[in-house]
């Protein structure tokens, strides 16, 4: 036994042994991962279910974005129109970016992940099938509040970057900025426990054998875009608690009277953005990638290259968001940085359209529609680079910044680079979501209709951009040489929606009339195809070991006989639990059995909460804010309170390989999830740090004015954080011995010290007026994060201790010590560097 | 096998760490506090970025050496393949984040 492996207990299989409950004896294997009946429906927490939610709801918001984008045309269709008046034109097309950006793109590539991720790496369900479907209500709940800004005839109209000081409360005194910081935000977080489901999904829930190297390519993809989210989502939900905290308590963080910045919230909100934009296009490409061979009949050429340019693509994509702040008059210098970033991100991005066009040179592709929609993809793609390289360069963005060049510029890379691959990848796995084939006849005019009115639309739109036609204009005078242009966009726009009408068509259509989709309908190699597509509520009865990136093609033992006789792990359910594989991260080495839960109303609970606080907010109703929050609290209390299964040794049904359930280790798929969580804490908390340097360089003259913190409070502080860090590090040691009880007094020595640690920093500040600058609310805010985390470190170590005090922990049970140890252990850094940041910023730097 | 992982995001880690110090100093000489003189911005700039490099390519030399070994596995060899190419994008990426600082006679162009 290793120092990370912690301590077990080898229990015969006849016998059972306390901890969570297990199911009853009589079910067997489908029954156990049963779809729950009627309106229970809705606690549902399977991938299968959720990824389709998913799926639907983003189609639905890009049916509604789509609308919105041709009332935009037809306004625009001749000059002078009055078909909208221009505040209903603001809000418009407003809506129209917001949605597509952030509850459509964003949500349907969830889908697909959420739904594909466990069928192609070998797992039976997602590794937190709760939290994918608290993600999935909280994101339902923040379209909705999004979209019921219409209702309240309050609809955002700031553009979908909501620019202060435009949407400070001076400038935007309704409650539109508030429906959509709020409703965004709330999203998001749907956003980034995506990203954690995913990365631990993919690291931890691997078929026995499925080393890094032998996943499919497309795990590289999202594991990638994971990590993207994880640090870029961050910034923007840092910035939008900003605005909001301006909006409603004054709090001048952007306010240049008292030493605000507006350019701040513009770097805030691009250093999401830009790397939003490859969030969007690395999953679609990552499908066309998996597509791509099968139509091919050979494997994807250069599966390294492919991993590096990924790779490379998620860092360098960080490095270019200030060229969308081209013409704000930053230092020249600067701008140069972010213009060679920029087209350095065009190299990896080359290396990938290589791969792709290798594998097709390697064969006859058949040209069934997906791979019509492939090609459409490149040719976009490939075009809305070539511009994108264009509008890199400082001189030419400087012409065409504003103007519909722009406009044409990222619908070829959006629609090109996601829109036409996700529909490809729509008729690809719709087999798999409703067991049968969408049409081919239909599919062809879909596609062509879509690729022509596409074309059509914004080719022109690059050529009334050079004609000189802004963005954002509800109308034009004629005679400027834009209306022809313009009306032939119109036109083409409604020949794209025609082509969308068609597909939602053929998506009813097929549902009834559809051929009945074979075992393996493409003759695809990876194990998503194993079982023949009708969908069942359960994954595979054996998880089959994988030598091969593409086992469908290389093992026979895989298809030569039905899928449920192929031989695997975990065959027989002794616990009767829902339960799959977990593996090393990197070797795909079995390594424990990971219990899943059932279905539960615990996510829906918490995320109604959620929303409810959230709503309240807007309606300035505190008491409900309190009250919604108390509950998403219970829920989440509930949720956690779950006896344990960890420490007890059972087979996995693998050659007699004996396995641990659920483990105590640092590659543990809860650890890595915390891990994960860690990951986006800190960048939010960096967010918050850059704000603060940020204005500390920018706006000298306001960070000396600014009273300095208490240096002696700040300093014990300091201390505090150091006292944080070594129970952190305790507690994950306690975590892999077998003693239980004395282990309390670590439990509430870290509660004991976080809460030194929140009140020394509380008194370093005290004195600092919040409304007395920029710089001071800065400060105050980065308190106001650190306490937040210190405070579910005090609950959650109580409940630790408590949990052990009452007897509910067994040896080889602690594992929540290990988990708290990480958290408390990255805190302790963030109170530490807070700290740090009050006594430099206090001193005569 | 986990030294490989790794060989392919370090180099990039590099270039992003690269990337930030170059915003820093380049914010730090050309914001109104004016920490940094331009000929100290050259300097520092030009003296990391060197440093930078050198690593790249030890890492790059290191990657290639590793993908020749005798009774490599395909895994390790795709490894190794990507840690190579990650490392050469990444180099040629390090070295165009000095550009700004190098053909600019200043801040402000
Ligand atoms: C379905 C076909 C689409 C059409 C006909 C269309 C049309 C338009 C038009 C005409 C504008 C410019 C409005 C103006 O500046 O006055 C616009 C803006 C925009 N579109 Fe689209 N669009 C479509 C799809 C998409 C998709 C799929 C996405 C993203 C995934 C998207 C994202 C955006 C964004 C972010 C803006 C900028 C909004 C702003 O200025 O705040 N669009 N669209
Ligand atoms: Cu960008």
């Amino acid at each position: 036994m290793t120092d990370r492996t912690a301590y077990v207990v080898d229990l015969p299989e006849d016998q059972t042994y306390s901890g969570s409950a297990k199911g009853a004896p009589d079910k067997g294997f489908e029954r156990i991962w049963d779809a729950p009946p009627g309106i229970r429906y809705l606690s549902s927490v399977s991938h299968r279910v959720v990824g389709k939610r998913f799926l639907v709801t983003g189609f639905i918001f890009f049916l509604i974005a789509g609308f919105l984008a041709l009332l935009v045309r037809t306004q625009l269709i001749v000059p002078d129109n009055t078909f909208l008046d221009s505040e209903t034109y603001n809000q418009v097309f407003t809506m129209h970016g917001t949605i597509m950006m952030f509850l459509f793109a964003i949500p349907m590539l969830e889908g697909f992940a959420v739904h594909l991720i466990p069928l192609m790496v070998g797992a039976r369900d997602l590794v937190f099938p709760r939290l994918g479907a608290f993600g999935y209500y909280c994101y339902l709940f923040g379209g909705i509040i999004v979209l019921s800004s219409f209702v309240f005839d309050a609809a955002p109209a700031g553009g979908w970057f909501m620019y202060v000081p435009l949407s400070t409360s001076a400038y935007t005194q309704d409650l539109s900025a508030d429906f959509w910081l709020i409703g965004i935000t709330f999203a998001e977080i749907a956003s980034v426990t995506a990203a954690v489901e995913i990365i631990a999904a993919i690291l931890c829930t691997r078929a026995p054998g499925m080393s890094l190297t032998k996943m499919p390519i497309f795990m590289w993809y999202l594991l990638v875009t994971a990590f993207m989210i994880a640090v870029g989502f961050p910034p923007l939900i840092i910035g939008s608690i900003l605005l909001e905290a301006e909006r409603l308590l004054g709090l001048p963080f952007f306010d240049i009277a008292l030493g605000g910045d507006p350019l701040l919230w513009q770097h805030l909100f691009w250093l999401f953005g830009h790397p939003e934009v490859y969030i969007i296009f690395l999953p679609a490409a990552g499908m066309v990638a998996t597509m791509l061979p099968t139509f091919v009949g050979k494997p994807l050429f250069g599966y390294g290259f492919a991993v590096a340019a990924v790779v490379t693509m998620g860092f360098l994509s960080f490095g270019l968001w200030a060229h969308h702040m081209f013409a704000t008059g930053l230092p020249v210098m600067s701008l140069t940085l972010f213009s060679a970033a920029s087209t350095m991100v065009a190299i990896p991005t080359g290396v990938q359209i290589f791969c792709f066009l290798a594998t097709l040179a390697q064969g006859k592709p058949r040209m069934d529609v997906p791979m019509l929609f492939i090609f459409g993809f490149l040719f976009i793609f490939v075009l809305g680079g070539l511009t994108g390289v264009m509008v890199a360069a400082v001189p030419f963005n400087l012409q065409a910044h504003d103007s519909y060049f722009v406009v044409a510029h990222l619908h070829y890379v959006l629609i090109g680079g996601f829109v036409f691959p996700m529909f490809g990848a729509l008729y690809y796995w719709m087999p798999q979501f409703t067991g049968r084939m969408m049409s081919e006849a239909i599919g062809r005019w879909v596609f062509w209709l879509m690729f022509i009115g596409f074309n059509v639309t914004f080719f022109m739109m690059h050529l009334t951009g050079l004609r000189g036609m802004p963005r954002r204009i509800a109308s034009y005078p004629e005679g400027l040489g834009w209306d022809r242009l313009n009306m032939l966009s119109s036109i083409g726009s409604y020949i794209l929606a025609a082509g969308v009408v068609l597909f939602v068509f053929d998506f009813f259509w097929h549902q009834r009339n559809g051929l009945r989709a074979r075992r393996n309908p493409w003759g695809a190699g990876t194990l998503e195809w194993l079982y023949p597509p009708i969908p069942p509520g359960f994954n595979f009865h054996a998880i089959p070991e994988v030598r091969s990136r593409e086992p469908l093609w290389d093992q026979p033992e895989l298809l030569d006989r039905p899928a449920r006789e192929v031989e695997g792990a975990l065959r027989p359910t002794i616990d009767h639990r829902r339960e799959t594989m977990g593996n090393d991260p990197i070797t795909g080495a079995p390594m424990q059995i990971v219990r899943l839960p059932h279905p539960t109303w615990v996510p829906l609970i918490s995320a109604f909460g959620l929303a409810l606080g959230f709503g309240a907010t807007l309606a300035s109703a505190y008491w409900l804010v309190a009250v919604g929050f108390a509950i998403a609290l219970m829920g989440i209390t509930a949720w956690v309170w779950e006896p344990s299964d960890s420490g007890v040794l059972r087979d996995s049904g693998l050659r007699g390989l004996r396995l641990p359930v659920n483990v105590v280790d640092t590659r543990s798929h809860l650890h890595i999830a915390v891990v994960g969580t860690m990951l986006i804490s800190s960048a939010l908390f960096a967010s918050l740090l850059f704000a603060g340097l940020y204005l500390w360089n920018t706006q000298p003259h306001w960070a000396e004015t600014t009273p300095p913190a208490e240096p002696l409070m700040a300093g014990l502080a300091l201390v505090a954080s150091l006292a944080v860090l070594l129970l952190g590090w305790a507690s994950k040691r306690a975590a892999f011995g077998a003693k239980v009880t004395p282990v309390i007094a670590v439990d509430l020595g870290l509660a004991v010290s976080a809460a030194a640690l929140g009140t020394l920093l509380f008194f370093s500040i005290r004195a600092v007026d919040p409304y007395g600058s920029a710089y001071a609310a800065v400060g105050w805010s980065l308190f106001a994060f650190v306490a937040g985390y210190l405070a579910v470190m005090i609950y959650w170590s109580l409940i630790n201790a408590l949990r052990k005090a009452v007897g509910a922990v067994k040896p080889g049970q602690m594992l929540p010590n290990l988990l708290i140890g990480t958290f408390a252990r990255v805190v302790a850094i963030m109170g530490g560097a807070t700290a740090a940041a009050y006594l430099l910023a206090g001193s005569a730097l | 096998m986990k030294g490989l992982t790794l060989g392919i995001a370090k180099p990039v880690l590099l270039w992003a760490l690269h990337f930030a110090t170059m915003y820093a100093l380049i914010s730090a000489a050309c914001a109104p506090r004016a920490l940094l003189s331009p000929e100290h911005l050259v300097l520092t700039a030009v003296a990391i970025t060197v440093v930078f490099v050198v690593l790249q390519i030890i890492w790059m030399w290191s990657a290639h050496s590793k993908g020749r070994r005798p009774g490599l596995t395909p895994d390790a060899f795709a490894l190794a393949r990507a840690a190579w190419w990650s490392g050469l994008i990444s180099l040629i990426a390090t070295i165009a984040n000095l550009t700004p600082v190098l053909i600019l006679p200043g801040c402000h162009g």
